[in-house]
């Protein structure tokens, strides 16, 4: 009963037809897919998101850590659902029926996908960027793993980070990331 | 109508391996100094299938290979020869050089491999050896040519086939290409025997052959190629002593036809001296502008095969055209080394002997014959072990293209009959329970109500049974992955000088078929282990008053939800001190961790990543391939390994692994919020925990008073951290499982439901969770967490697997150490 009515609020969204952004400048783009956390705009690579659905209750995993939220269900398939605010260590928020995980496919070691949901706040928009408008990552040298930001971009004075899912979702244990949010608001703002 | 043979290599190969593999046992049972003729039967049927086949799909290599093996087998089976030792271990090679050259083929390659050629020339040694029994012709050229001055034999065939020979699926002009194999087909002629036209059937045959062959081969070798037919022909087999064979070259001028010569006519004539066949040549036609029809421009290779045309009859045909035309007439039956030229030098190419090489065959044999007798024993000697210097060269690249065979890999599975009868019956009442149900849909008020809840139970027992035969399919007995170790353990022991002694238990414990695939090289691994390290020399076994035989236990059983696999050896049983000592300088641990380290945690480390107890790296360890690669593999597999070891009693290695991959029967239980699945086969009772009967041990663990028995117990809330309906024990229930051949209770607050559940993979999207083997997905579309029984022990500490071995021992020790406790 109740996955039914999970299944209802599930917002699918064609995210290929989604709202444009820039224009691109030249073939050497790429689609990034936003979203808000914390009023900051994060983006990933759109090849990677599989669907958007809206939050529904994971099946916890005994002894998991706080941003692992469970798995869930999606069509057959074990879906693990990180909570990507917790992962970056900010504050965790109330889970509401409008509340979205974006499902992704990630590149694992064995060439195969495997598929992770992340929650976020929200969905923003869909932005084809050029390789020449990223930014490179600042320099957070203090033993902060910085891999998985692939770099920042300036879109209408806003900037975006750019996550690199595969590199962020695979590492073994997902890191402290309490302090990467931090260091990259402090070094660029 | 050419039909693509290729779809049936793949059962070919999976036949051949199948003969491959009964041979290899019933060589292993075979008593070389008394043979049992129901053995050596099975042996050459086996590898008379195999020939038999490769021949059908042209491949070769094999059945020339197979064809030696199977002229030896004859011999023995027809009791000519004498069987020994040396000659199994010869046969044995023989499986795995035909193994291996299956699965070259397999990868696309033409299956020829260093070690074919090499016990190829000692099959035609052997058969040569002993000529007085065999006469063996085709293999004599080889090794000595000298026996046989007259060269190849002419053989008249007269092959009259039943008429309903193509109803049974013989196809003669298979019969004919495989006699083509054997020598040169010099003539076929065919003989219509055609009915009364309205008596005329389009399925029978009614043709008859006379075959000239002219072969090195046995008679018998012709006589093979009729055997399935043999029954319901005519066949007639000689041997055409003193025909002599004739060439012709007949290359008219151009204009014989205008001196009113007719090549035609002159060839009916030779035909009235022999047989003859001719080939016409048209490679003098001009071109169309210049061509004048009443010129002649074909020449014709005539060839005769008489009894009595001499060189002068022959001459005479053509007497009135020997002008005008070019003749040349020669005898063939004598002047006939080529393919066997051809052979010998291939050969001795392929054993890269140089210097023979460049002497033509002939002289080969004949001027060296006692030298290749003497090298090619020590080449094939020493082939298995260690490879004299020219042969790498040669063995290397050949070794290249094996791993291509994966790609030709195409699962399949070989299934017993009395299943797939079971299967269809079942699906047979299912379709029965459907339609009863179709028809009670169709006009249905509520007075039928009973009638619909009896056929919807009657469906539900249908989809189950179905349901566990469709699994029972995948399952296939242990012996599958056994079967090669009596051959292992027999090679490894005469290898080693060590006497050993093998025993199979439980054999016919099934296995899933993709766990079994996985599991064997682990096995295998294990197996060389004990064999390399674990038991001793015979000499000191003695010296510790042990048999000097050393025995090798396998052992296979159901327990629980698993399946156990037992390796264990009497042999010297794992050196603690050297495992930690090795441990420690190889930087795995430090020596103050060791001081408090149990047995298990010591033998545990042998299957760290780069750890290896052998003292020297021999040819059977020391490849690299560690016991931290058979633990990855089984652990791959869901599985479990421990060690358990006695010095100079021997260690018993024992590998646990989930019974099946797919599905199991659960039992939902409820903690809190969380709905887990106990494996039902796991579960021994449920029953209500009343505080009065849990007991403290040393301040840690509960255990609880079942009966007379003491059983540990397992807060689930605890261990995984969730918030339970009451922490109170009295309102819990306990679910007594089975631990290793322990019990265990765990505290759950409700049962639910029981069901069947798909297994699905956690690791797959995200990794192994501690106390988890899987989840599935409930009927209302939720995710659930299978329990891991193991898992959930370890995680509820070490301080608990010790207090659950003391709960084992004797009821009065415990009960003062529970009094102790309270």
């Amino acid at each position: 009963m109740q996955a039914n009515a999970n299944a209802d609020s599930a917002v699918v969204a064609n995210v290929a037809n989604a709202g444009d952004g820039i224009s691109p400048d030249s073939h050497q783009t790429d689609q990034y897919l936003t979203f808000i956390m914390a009023g900051e705009e994060y983006g990933v690579d759109i090849l990677c998101v599989q669907e958007i659905r809206g939050w529904e209750s994971a099946t916890p995993l005994p002894n998991a850590p706080a941003h692992i939220k469970g798995v869930i269900n999606l069509r057959g398939t074990i879906v693990p659902i990180v909570d990507l605010r917790q992962c970056f260590g900010m504050e965790a928020i109330d889970y509401t029926p409008v509340t979205v995980v974006i499902v992704l496919k990630v590149k694992s070691e064995s060439s195969e996908y495997r598929v992770m949901g992340i929650v976020v706040d929200a969905v923003s928009d869909v932005y084809s960027l050029g390789k020449k408008d990223m930014r490179p990552p600042p320099d957070l040298s203090n033993a902060v793993n910085t891999d998985f930001v692939k770099g920042l971009v300036n879109v209408e004075d806003k900037m975006v980070i750019l996550l690199d899912i595969d590199e962020l979702l695979t590492l073994e244990d997902v890191p402290n990331l309490a302090n990467v949010a931090k260091q990259i608001q402090t070094s660029v703002g | 109508m050419t039909i693509d043979l290729a779809q049936f290599h793949q059962v070919f190969y999976e036949e051949s391996f199948e003969g491959l593999d009964v041979m290899e046992s019933a060589l292993m049972e075979l008593d070389p100094d008394n043979i049992d003729s129901e053995t050596i039967n099975a042996i050459f049927r086996a590898a008379h299938s195999i020939k038999g086949g490769s021949a059908t799909f042209g491949f070769t290599s094999v059945s020339e290979f197979t064809h030696d093996l199977e002229t030896i087998l004859d011999q023995v089976r027809a009791g000519t020869r004498k069987f020994s030792g040396d000659d199994v271990n010869l046969c044995l090679k023989s499986v795995d050089c035909m193994r291996e050259m299956l699965q070259l083929l397999q990868g696309g390659d033409d299956g020829h491999t260093p070690l074919s050629m090499e016990l190829k020339h000692q099959f035609a040694r052997m058969l040569s050896s002993d000529s007085d029994v065999t006469d063996s012709q085709e293999c004599a050229p080889e090794q000595a040519p000298e026996q046989d001055p007259q060269g190849p034999t002419l053989w008249e065939i007269r092959f009259t086939p039943g008429s309903d020979i193509l109803k049974t699926g013989n196809d003669v002009l298979r019969m004919l290409r495989d006699m083509g194999d054997l020598g040169e087909l010099l003539s076929v002629s065919c003989t219509p025997n055609l009915p009364a036209f309205n008596a005329f059937d389009a399925e029978s045959c009614y043709l008859s052959w006379r075959i000239l062959l002219e072969s090195d081969c046995e008679k018998s070798a012709i006589q093979e190629i009729f055997e399935w037919v043999i029954d319901e022909s005519e066949l007639g087999i000689n041997e055409t002593e003193g025909l002599s064979h004739w060439k012709i070259l007949f290359k008219p001028g151009a204009t014989i036809l205008h001196t009113g010569n007719e090549p035609l006519r002159l060839f009916t004539s030779l035909a009235e001296l022999g047989e003859l066949t001719a080939t016409a040549f048209v490679d003098k036609l001009p071109r169309l502008s210049l061509f004048d029809c009443e010129n002649c421009f074909m020449s014709w290779e005539l060839s005769l095969v008489s009894s009595s045309a001499t060189k002068e009859s022959i001459e005479a045909v053509f007497e009135w055209v020997v002008d005008d035309a070019e003749l040349v007439i020669a005898q063939e039956s004598n002047s006939k080394p080529k393919p066997v030229a051809d052979r010998v030098t291939k050969d001795v190419l392929q054993e890269q002997k140089a210097p023979q090489a460049q002497t033509p065959p002939t002289n080969v044999a004949a001027a060296s014959p006692p030298e290749i007798p003497q090298t090619k024993p020590q080449v094939a000697a020493e082939s298995t072990a260690s490879v004299p210097t020219a042969k790498p060269a040669e063995s290397a690249p050949k070794a290249k293209p094996a791993p291509a065979k994966k790609s030709a890999e195409t699962g399949s599975i070989r299934v017993g009959i009395d299943k797939v009868d079971n299967l269809i019956n079942m699906v047979g009442e299912l379709v029965i329970t459907q339609s009863m149900l179709g028809q009670l849909g169709t006009d249905f008020d509520v007075n039928r109500l009973p009638k619909l809840l009896e056929g919807l139970s009657q469906l539900e027992q249908n989809t189950r049974e179905l349901q566990e035969s469709v699994m029972r399919i995948r399952m296939l007995p242990i012996s599958f992955a056994f079967s090669r170790f009596p051959r292992m353990v027999r090679d490894l022991g005469q290898a080693l000088g060590k006497d050993l002694q093998l025993e199979m238990l439980g054999e016919h414990t099934e296995l899933d078929k993709t766990v079994m695939e996985k599991i064997g090289d682990p096995l295998v691994h294990l197996v060389r282990n004990a064999v390399d390290h674990g038991i001793e020399m015979p000499a000191d076994r003695l010296a510790k008053g042990k048999p000097a035989n050393g025995k090798i236990t396998l052992n296979a059983y159901h327990q629980g939800g698993n399946v156990v696999i037992e390796i264990s050896d009497d042999g010297k049983g794992l050196d603690r001190e050297k495992i930690i000592e090795k441990a420690i300088e190889k930087n795995l641990v430090t020596p103050l961790e060791c001081e408090t380290f149990t047995d298990e945690q010591a033998y545990d480390l042998i299957f760290q990543p780069g750890f290896s107890t052998a003292q020297a790296v021999s040819d059977l360890s020391g490849r690299g391939v560690g016991m931290d690669v058979v633990k990855r593999n089984i652990q791959a597999l869901n599985g479990i390994v421990e060690i358990r070891s006695t010095k100079d009693k021997g260690s018993t290695i024992t590998i646990r692994l989930p019974l099946t991959l797919a599905i199991l029967d659960g039992q939902l239980v409820r903690v809190g919020n969380n709905t887990y699945i106990f494996p039902l086969v796991s579960i021994i009772e449920s029953l209500h925990c009343r505080r009065e009967f849990i007991n403290k041990v040393a301040g840690g663990c509960n255990v609880f008073k079942l009966r007379d028995d003491y059983v540990p117990i397992i807060e689930l809330y605890k261990t995984f951290t969730v918030q339970p309906d009451a922490i109170d024990m009295d309102h819990s229930l306990i679910v007594v499982v089975d631990y290793e051949g322990g019990k265990v209770g765990v505290v759950v607050d409700e049962l639910l439901a029981q069901q069947q559940v798909v297994i699905k993979s956690l690791e797959q999207n995200y990794r192994r969770v501690d106390g988890i083997s899987g989840a599935t997905i409930l009927g209302d579309g939720t995710v659930a967490l299978i329990l891991d029984i193991t898992g959930i022990v370890k995680l509820a500490g070490d301080k608990f697997v010790q207090t659950s071995a003391r709960a084992r021992m004797s009821q009065e020790g415990l009960q003062g150490l529970a009094q102790l406790a309270s």
